[in-house]
């Protein structure tokens, strides 16, 4: 398959966000306040990493260049975004991360099915579904919480906002405002204030400080033997 | 939080069956929990969330009574232990054992037929008159 070079860049952005946050997800496994929590958090680790290997393996057809893409990778050709490398904690925080991160994800998957690529539009509608899902969990879970601690998560908001630009990556400047825009009342039905900073994208060719420890989490047994087969 | 117990059919035939239980701030997060508890992997194409205050539950000591009439309930167990035991007959040719309420009259080429209900056969017949 050959993909622009626009498109590309947009799929693998889009692709190791997913993966990344994925990871995420997965580390509040048995930490979540409460075992519905855990379920449901376990749940959606699956469905994110589920949308990165099905990105990848349009890219990557090959399934071992699929694979050393996530354990051989160097750090420089990741292209995640500070905002889903970052170690959300407490709890809340990562909270405010999911539910940021997955109203954009359906805009994301709009853009890039909009990219004239079958591919990418049969995927788009697969995710697109559990991406509805994922967002009724954040909202729900985020609306009934700010009833009584809405400056806890305004604060988290706040400090996580410069980083929510990244996410608009490749988006045309009238699919970045309708995503804002939705993202901008969603808080607002949830009982947050989005701040007055417009996000724009920024560039994701440089890795957080938080990227080194997902790195080894991923390549730590790959590492140990870089030539076995699986 | 509030505990809503969760109800699975796995098609349109099916009568509800309990999934289990969960516990959810309110009904439409519980509904989302269900989901993720109970039907990850298609276990049921209907689901009912019914908050447990609002089940109505029998005083267990109205149910107590009923443990002691057991007679017509059948398990099917005593059916197959005799079943087992005319299979066994036949191998080696012997007389079946005797059942409560006696066994039934042969059939013309000798062979018995097994009676559907081993019970109690004289309250059968308290029942007709």
């Amino acid at each position: 398959m050959t993909l622009g070079d626009e498109v590309l860049a947009m799929a693998m952005a889009l692709a190791d966000d997913e993966l990344v946050i994925g990871h995420r997800h997965s580390e509040w496994l048995g930490l979540s306040p409460f075992l519905e929590e855990d379920l449901a958090t376990a749940s959606i680790a699956q469905d994110e990493m589920g949308h990165a290997r099905a990105i990848y393996a349009v890219v990557w057809p090959d399934w071992a260049e699929r694979d050393a893409l996530v354990t051989l990778r160097p750090a420089a050709d990741w292209r995640c975004c500070a905002l889903v490398e970052a170690d959300a904690r407490p709890w809340e925080r990562h909270l405010v991360r999911h539910l940021v991160y997955d109203v954009v994800e359906g805009h994301r998957w709009s853009a890039l099915a909009a990219r004239d690529n079958p591919s990418f539009g049969a995927l788009a509608a697969r995710a697109g579904q559990e991406e509805g899902w994922h967002r009724r969990h954040a909202t729900g879970l985020t609306g009934r919480l700010a009833v009584d601690h809405a400056p806890r998560l305004q604060e988290q908001l706040d400090d996580l906002w410069p980083m929510v630009g990244d996410l608009l990556t490749g988006m045309t400047q009238s699919e970045q405002n309708s995503a804002l825009d939705d993202l901008v009342a969603t808080l607002d039905e949830v009982g947050l204030v989005a701040p007055a900073a417009t996000p724009v994208p920024g560039d994701r060719t440089k890795r957080s400080a938080a990227f080194a420890d997902i790195l080894q989490s991923f390549t730590e047994v790959a590492a140990l033997d870089p030539s076995a087969t699986w | 939080m509030p505990t809503y117990e969760v109800f699975l059919s796995e098609d349109g035939r099916d009568s509800f069956r309990h999934a289990g239980a969960l516990d959810a701030p309110d009904e439409e997060m519980a509904v989302l929990y269900a989901r993720e508890t109970y039907v990850r992997r298609g276990e049921g194409s209907r689901a009912w969330v019914v908050a447990r205050t609002h089940i109505v539950e029998v005083d267990p000591s109205d149910l107590a009574v009923t443990a002691t009439r057991m007679h017509g309930r059948n398990d099917g167990k005593k059916i197959a232990e005799r079943r087992q035991d005319r299979r066994a007959a036949a191998v080696v040719g012997r007389e079946v054992a005797p059942i409560p309420g006696g066994n039934p009259p042969p059939n013309d080429d000798g062979r018995r037929s097994a009676p559907i209900y081993g019970g109690n056969l004289s309250r059968d017949a308290d029942a007709q008159q």
